[in-house]
């Protein structure tokens, strides 16, 4: 069983956060923690997920509180993608000190930094402006990509209730989590609610509006070679595969010797986000020219797909020029990460930052083998 | 008082089925659908002449405003409107009411506009200075919601300091870098042009307008009624900054229909009102609030909001007469319209009336009635209403007594010489 609290910490830059800790039952020796940003939405759905991960992964999740999502100001202090970026990696410092995960003989105060959509684009970033300190990087449904042929949803021009059904494979579920239960007939909590949504989508839009696409740019100028070298960059190259139907569960690694920080991707959550949904060209379409052909063989959209097929509720079809492209019957694929995800999440995590995690192609081969009849000798 | 006549310029051609048909009247409505340039051609000069009609009938302004992307009001760009009206009219005030300055990049494009209108116009300008609503400056120009007020206050500092400085400077902003700002032409008017800033009734608005002495300009079409308590609110904070009362601080925009008669009213203007009710103001209500748009003391202040959701709402559902009762029109013959207005003048405490006579899709020999009716039955019974401010120069133009006047021929120009001579 998972044992998890909380406790506060201060940044250097003085932005307090709670932050939310999650320890495995077994933990791994030496082992980096891992430091999970959370979702556009704010951290409460993740949690359970977090237990998960700490406990797949024997390690220590740390899960701070970005700036307007907790009871603490700070939101008027961050208005770009930089300024979060260097505030999360404060916040990594404070963690770390207040843990003691920063004392010899640890992981030489490397994280594995973790996001859920903005927290994704957030740890995409911060693994960019600061490679030497990630271990290794762990995206769900990251946001940061933008393709035309297929807009993901306007969140910033949905009504509140229709966020639920976009973000939440369980609907209903997901409403009370973002209201966090309260009766929002009653305009106390109405106002309250309103304040909190304010400030949580107010700061998420000074990276997401009005297009979630921010730092690329700046992340492979700040990155270098080192990174550009496995890809036109390489947190691109992470990100797709997590945010599709058919790739979520694949774990990736950048083939470039000269990279220092595997990006491990997982799905562990039943969340699913319009990028999932995405676009089967990414790879033609944000690659670096190069790279192009490379990854679209990794990434296989057509085969190895194990989906589930969710009913689509029925305001969908009355707006669907608000929620970007859907399968044509109607219905939308979302993975689902079972324990297989878990257990090659825990096998790369485990085997350290410098162990080869297995390749996106040998699993390919793997899984394929696996789940179409007589492939496994072809694959051999 | 003074009354300015606002032309909002509605696309009036949306079908009845609009409300089913599109989800909204602003941001992503249909340009091939709704729209039809060879229309739009008759249209722009129907409603500039409209203006310059109010001119000729006595009106001490005549406004226009700035939206994008909507059939609300196609007027993306009032400062062409405006260069156009400041060539065919003479004595009233030319109101931008005004420019989203939030959206320029660089705002200079603004000062320099503005500085244009007030010298071709012989400074004749008034001009506002709307943060802009979330349709246009967020969703449309994509401006971050939360950050569209802090894009604001550096705009206004820029283009003011633009306006006063006497030499070039630096301006290092946080959004805007600029190393030489030196504007030309700079405008006539001295310090500058009377400043207006509409709200929908934002605590910082009011706080910014009391600060800097500027006219707090209420734009709603929920009525006086609804107003009043708005309107108040600005009051307390006027009277908490220890600044007079002058009544001039403040303006009001209203609807105005004046017919003979008032079932004469509601048999001339009741459908077209209606049809601004029912489609001009049909906007997704996610457009209208983005997270991070309104601040939170706003919010807090609670009330604000939901008056604008439910009376957003209530509009689908309001007929002429709950329009008329709830004083979202003020309308009838002209003893009922004089009557209503000077409640509202007296309730409200302003000392200017953006009148909007032309809504819908009325169509012009409607509106120029209705005008006509305002400015000879009830405009003059209601100048006098505030005697004891009857000099206030402050919020007003000041004309270049010398300008020249489009309207003059070279033969009257040359008589003038020869006299002098």
């Amino acid at each position: 069983m998972t044992a998890s609290g909380a406790f506060e910490v201060t940044t250097v830059g003085g932005i307090s956060a709670t932050v939310h800790a999650f320890h495995p039952e077994t933990a791994g020796a030496g082992l980096a923690p891992i430091v999970h940003l959370h979702s556009c939405v704010g951290p409460r759905p993740d949690q359970r997920a977090l237990g998960l991960l700490a406990d797949a992964t024997g390690r220590d999740v740390f899960a701070p509180e970005l700036p307007g999502y907790g009871s603490q100001p700070g939101e008027e202090r961050v208005d770009d993608l930089l300024d979060l970026v260097l505030h999360g990696w404060d916040l990594v410092d404070a963690v770390l000190a207040a843990t003691g995960h920063d004392a010899p003989g640890g992981a030489d105060g490397t994280v594995v930094l973790s996001g859920t959509d903005l927290g994704g684009m957030l740890a995409a970033d911060m693994a960019a402006i600061n490679p030497r300190q990630v271990s290794h990087l762990l995206l769900a449904g990251p946001l940061g990509m933008w393709v035309d042929e297929h807009p993901i949803p306007d969140v910033f021009a949905m009504l509140p209730f229709e966020l639920p059904g976009i973000l939440f494979a369980d609907a209903a579920a997901g409403a009370a989590m973002l209201t966090g239960g309260v009766d929002l007939a009653d305009a106390d909590a109405l106002t309250d609610f309103m304040i909190a949504n304010s400030r949580r989508l107010g700061t998420a839009g000074k990276l997401m509006f009005p297009i979630p696409e921010r730092g690329w740019r700046g992340g492979r100028i700040a990155s270098g070679r080192r990174w550009r070298s496995c890809g036109a960059a390489p947190m691109r190259c992470a990100t797709p595969p997590i945010s599709w139907p058919r790739g979520g569960r694949r774990c990736q690694r950048p083939r470039s010797p000269s990279s220092t920080a595997p990006a491990i991707c997982a799905s562990p959550t039943r969340r699913r986000r319009a990028p999932r949904r995405g676009p089967p060209r990414w790879a033609d379409s944000h690659a670096g020219p190069n790279g192009a052909r490379r990854r679209a063989r990794n990434v296989r959209p057509e085969t190895s797909a194990r989906t589930r097929t969710i009913p689509t509720p029925s305001r969908r079809r009355d707006h669907p020029e608000q929620l970007g492209p859907w399968d044509p019957d109607g219905s939308i694929r979302s993975t689902q990460a079972g324990p297989s995800c878990r257990r090659r999440c825990r096998r790369a995590a485990r085997s350290g930052s410098r162990d080869r995690a297995p390749s996106g192609r040998r699993r390919w081969r793997r899984r394929r083998s696996r789940d179409v009849p007589g492939s496994a000798a072809r694959a051999r | 008082m003074r009354f300015c006549w606002f032309n909002l310029m509605p696309w009036p051609h949306l079908p009845d089925t609009f409300r089913e048909d599109a989800r909204s009247v602003w941001v992503d409505i249909s340009n091939r659908t709704y729209f039809d340039p060879a229309t739009a051609n008759g249209l722009y000069h129907e409603y500039m002449d409209q203006l310059e009609f109010a001119e000729s009938c006595g009106f001490d302004g005549i406004g226009v405003n700035e939206h994008h992307q909507n059939a609300y009001g196609i007027m993306p760009s009032p400062n062409i409107i405006a260069a156009g009206l400041a060539r065919r009219t003479s004595t009233a005030a030319i109101c931008v009411i005004g420019n989203s300055i939030a959206l320029y990049n660089p705002p200079i494009r603004v000062a320099e506009e503005f500085a244009m209108l007030d010298c071709i116009s012989g400074g004749r300008l008034v001009a506002g200075f709307p943060v802009g609503t979330p349709m246009d400056t967020n969703f449309t120009y994509g401006t971050v919601p939360a950050l569209t007020r802090k894009r604001y206050a550096e705009a206004h500092d820029l283009i003011m300091k633009a306006w006063a400085s006497e030499e070039p400077f630096a301006f290092n902003g946080e959004f805007t870098k600029l190393r030489y700002v030196n504007i030309w032409p700079r405008p006539y008017q001295q310090p500058h042009p009377p400043i207006y800033i509409p709200g929908g009734g934002s605590i910082e608005t009011w706080d910014f307008c009391v600060e800097h002495d500027y006219n707090y300009s209420y734009l709603s079409y929920s009525g006086y009624l609804a107003g009043r308590m708005l309107m108040d609110g600005y009051w307390d904070r006027v009277a908490q900054a220890g600044k007079d009362d002058s009544p001039y601080r403040a303006s009001f925009a209203q609807v105005i229909c004046v017919a003979d008669n008032d079932a004469e009213a509601e048999e001339l203007y009741a459908e077209h009102i209606l049809y601004f009710y029912n489609r001009c103001l049909h906007v997704w209500p996610a457009f209208s609030d983005p997270p991070g748009y309104r601040t939170v003391n706003t919010i807090k202040a609670g009330a604000l909001s939901q008056l604008r959701r439910s009376a957003a709402r209530q509009f689908t559902s309001l007929t002429w007469k709950d329009l008329v009762d709830g004083g979202y029109v003020i309308a009838g013959g002209p003893d009922t319209v004089r009557e209503r207005m000077e409640d509202m003048i007296r309730t409200l405490r302003i000392g200017t009336v953006f009148g909007l006579f032309m809504m819908g899709d009325m169509p012009d020999w409607k509106v120029r009635y209705n005008t006509q009716m305002f400015a000879e039955k009830v405009m003059p019974q209601l100048r006098n209403l505030w005697p004891e401010w009857e000099h206030e120069q402050r919020w007003w133009i000041q004309p270049q007594p010398d300008r020249v006047r489009p309207d003059e021929t070279f033969t009257q120009r040359l008589e003038d010489w020869r006299a002098r001579r």
